[in-house]
Formats: structure tokens, C-alpha cells, sequence
């Protein structure tokens, strides 16, 4: 009877024990956001020195109304090389792009949004799929699709070329 | 008499060296006779079990019910070869996520253990060492809560709701264990095993949460198997 019992104790307890090693690794990054890298006509990175702001804009409909929502993602950022925005969960998002109090340059991503289920303990994920993108430019010289899957691996989406005057 | 004395121990000195240096040049030939152990079969029955540790667990909380039998034969007492299918299912919700995982599939593994005592065959049991190969072609339903936009006011807001989502897993295992007989044709084992991951097919919108067979969706996965067994009149 001692016997029987030790052996279902060990069982139980292993039961236990093995279960609970089983790992729940959940992904270090859970956000999904657009990268745009500010390059030269050479395709060489480049920084804007001056200050910059990123104004997220979208139109969701509430109540039936077409209302209009502004976020203001970056706020005089200096030293700028690369832009990592959010992308809305509807279908447009626009980017305001304010150079120092001089001049804006507007961005329109369409985009496809799909859930991602990680886990039911480290939750869902939305990543994008962009399905287009233009710009109205005043400063910036064009806006190119690199990679059009926005997940969690921060990785460039997008380069936004500049004009620079090559020194010596 | 001094001279004499001396020519009386060279003499003994010699003799001595004549009876005693053949005898150590001599190789001493020993016929070791090997005890007769009666030749192994090679076939040598086959086994039937059924792994109830998945109904223990499942009993103790787990959200997974897991089952499987396995029929393994043994040769020589030394190769086991074993089939395993099982089935394993869950209906899980996320306690802080509120999400709900939901699948239910059959697997298959194909493998071999190692009898390390197949010396002693006097033992009732035995303990080994194996390997494994298991796989599953499996779908999955997904949903939870809506989600909200974090950004731009909250106000848009998404569903996560997937059904019938299909992937398929393949896997490798090592495993570990101690069999003994329990009555007549009856025993019972416990086998400690270490899964890791070789592949699983990306659907894109999912991961599988919960793999049959393989336990909760990991790299690698510990998994503690307690089986009864019943040896085949065959």
C-alpha cells in the first residue's frame, strides 16, 4: 500500500512539476510600427538637424460622422535619421511632417491591418500591410516602398529621399 | 671452511636459479570457460500502452486533455522500435488576455528506445534511452476581445477572430524512462522527454498557442509521460 502510494505521489507531483516547465516566451517588442529612413539622392543616410514634429491624422467614422483625429507622435525632435510612426487601425493614416516653423511635408498610407494571435497568455498583435503610399512634397524630394509588411521587427519601410548639397 | 662454505651457497644459489627462472619465463595458460547463457531472441513480444499522466494532468488543471497509445516491440531485448498516436485537445482563455485558444487534433511519433540493462535479463523491468520523431497537421480557432487602436483616440477598434486556422508541426524528441512489471503481463513506466521544435508552417495570422503532441508552443518543451502497459500474448 506504502508503495502504491509513493508511486502515485511521484506521478502527481511529476505531473506537476513537467507541466509547469513548459515556456512562455512572449516576443520582447509587441508593437508594430512603420520606419522611414531619411537618405540623400545617393541613397546615403542623412539627419535633419533642425527640429521636426510627426502629426498622426485620421478620419474614422463615429456615430455615423466622418470625424477627424489628430496625434501628435513626434515633438521637435532633433537629429532625426529615422522615423518609427504608428499606423492606425483603420484603413489611411496620414503623416504630418512639420520642419522647424518653415515647411510640411504630408504623407498618405493606405493599409490593410490584420490581428496576430501570439499566445493566449502574451495577447495579440496587430501587424499592416501597406497597399499604397504618396506624398504631398515641399521639402522632401520623394517617398519610396522598401517593405511593405509592418510587424514587430522594426525594419525600413519606407525611405524618404532629400536634395542635399554635396560638400568636400 | 670459509671456501667451502662459499662454494655450498653458490651451488644452493644455482639450483634455486634453475628451479625458479623456467618457471617465470614460462607464460601460465588459464582456460577461462565462459558461463553458457542460452542465445537471445531476436523477436521478443510486443507491447501495447496507454499514457495516462495527459488525464492525470488534465485532472489537476491543466487546459490540455492529452492521450496516446503506443505499441512497441522489443528485439533482443534491446531495441524497442515504437509507433505512438494520440490525441490531444484544449479550450483555453487567457487570464489576463481574455483570449481563447481552441484545437483538437491527432498526432503520430515513430521512434526507438535503448534498453540500458539489456545485460540483465533477470530484471523485471528495464530502463532506456530513445528518440523520437512526432508530427501533427492540425487547424485552430482563435478569438478575443476587440482590440482598440492605441493610438489616434482610441477610437477604432478591431476583432481577433479566426477559425479553422491550419498548420503543421514536426518535432524531435529524446526521452528517458524506467518500465517494470507490475502482474503478469502487465506493467506500467514513466518517461521523461525533451521536445524541440523543427518546424511549424506560418499561416500568417497565428501562432499555435497549443501543439498536439508537443505540448504548449515553445522552442523546446519538458514533458513527463506515465504509462500502463499490457505485453501482448504474441
Amino acid at each position: 500500500m506504502k508503495k502504491v502510494l509513493f508511486i502515485l505521489t511521484s506521478v502527481v507531483v511529476c505531473c506537476c512539476c513537467f507541466h509547469a516547465c513548459e515556456d512562455d516566451n512572449c516576443p520582447p517588442n509587441a508593437l508594430s510600427r512603420a520606419v522611414f529612413s531619411f537618405v540623400n539622392q545617393e541613397g546615403k543616410s542623412i539627419a535633419y538637424t533642425d527640429t521636426l514634429s510627426v502629426i498622426g491624422m485620421v478620419t474614422p467614422t463615429v456615430n455615423g460622422k466622418d470625424t477627424v483625429v489628430y496625434d501628435t507622435i513626434i515633438n521637435k525632435q532633433v537629429n532625426t535619421k529615422t522615423l518609427s510612426l504608428p499606423l492606425s487601425y483603420g484603413e489611411r493614416t496620414t503623416f504630418i511632417l512639420r520642419y522647424g516653423a518653415t515647411a510640411t511635408d504630408t504623407i498618405y498610407v493606405t493599409h490593410r491591418n490584420t490581428p496576430y494571435f501570439t499566445s493566449i497568455d502574451c495577447g495579440a498583435m496587430m501587424f499592416h500591410t501597406v497597399t499604397g503610399a504618396r506624398a504631398h512634397t515641399v521639402l522632401m524630394d520623394s517617398l519610396v516602398l522598401v517593405n511593405p509588411n509592418i510587424d514587430n521587427y522594426e525594419k525600413e519601410n519606407f525611405k524618404i529621399y532629400f536634395t542635399t548639397v554635396m560638400g568636400n | 671452511m670459509r671456501k667451502k662454505t662459499s662454494r655450498y651457497i653458490l651451488l644452493l644459489l644455482w639450483a634455486i636459479s634453475l628451479c625458479v627462472l623456467p618457471l617465470s619465463a614460462q607464460k601460465v595458460h588459464t582456460v577461462v570457460t565462459k558461463p553458457q547463457t542460452p542465445p537471445v531472441k531476436f523477436y521478443q513480444g510486443t507491447s501495447l500502452g496507454v499514457e495516462v499522466g495527459g488525464v492525470i494532468s488534465y485532472g489537476l488543471g491543466s487546459p490540455i486533455l492529452n492521450g496516446e497509445v503506443q505499441l512497441q516491440t522489443n528485439l533482443k531485448n534491446r531495441f524497442l522500435p515504437v509507433v505512438e498516436l494520440g490525441y490531444g485537445r484544449t479550450n483555453a482563455v487567457g487570464e489576463d488576455t481574455n483570449l481563447k485558444y481552441v484545437a483538437s487534433a491527432p498526432y503520430a511519433r515513430l521512434g526507438m528506445d535503448y534498453n540500458l540493462l539489456f545485460r540483465k535479463t533477470h530484471l523485471p523491468g528495464y530502463m532506456y534511452l530513445g528518440a523520437r520523431i512526432g508530427g501533427t497537421n492540425f487547424s485552430f480557432d482563435v478569438s478575443g476581445p476587440v482590440m482598440k487602436d492605441p493610438n489616434y483616440g482610441h477610437i477604432s477598434s478591431m476583432t481577433i477572430d479566426y477559425k479553422g486556422l491550419s498548420t503543421k508541426a514536426l518535432w524531435a524528441e529524446v526521452v528517458f524512462g524506467l518500465r517494470t512489471k507490475v502482474y503478469k503481463g502487465f506493467a506500467m513506466g514513466w518517461a521523461i522527454r525533451y521536445k524541440t521544435k523543427l518546424s511549424v508552417t506560418d499561416n500568417g495570422k497565428a501562432e499555435p498557442w497549443y501543439i498536439p503532441g508537443f505540448g504548449k508552443n515553445g522552442s523546446s518543451s519538458f514533458n513527463f509521460t506515465y504509462s500502463l502497459i499490457y505485453h501482448l500474448p504474441f
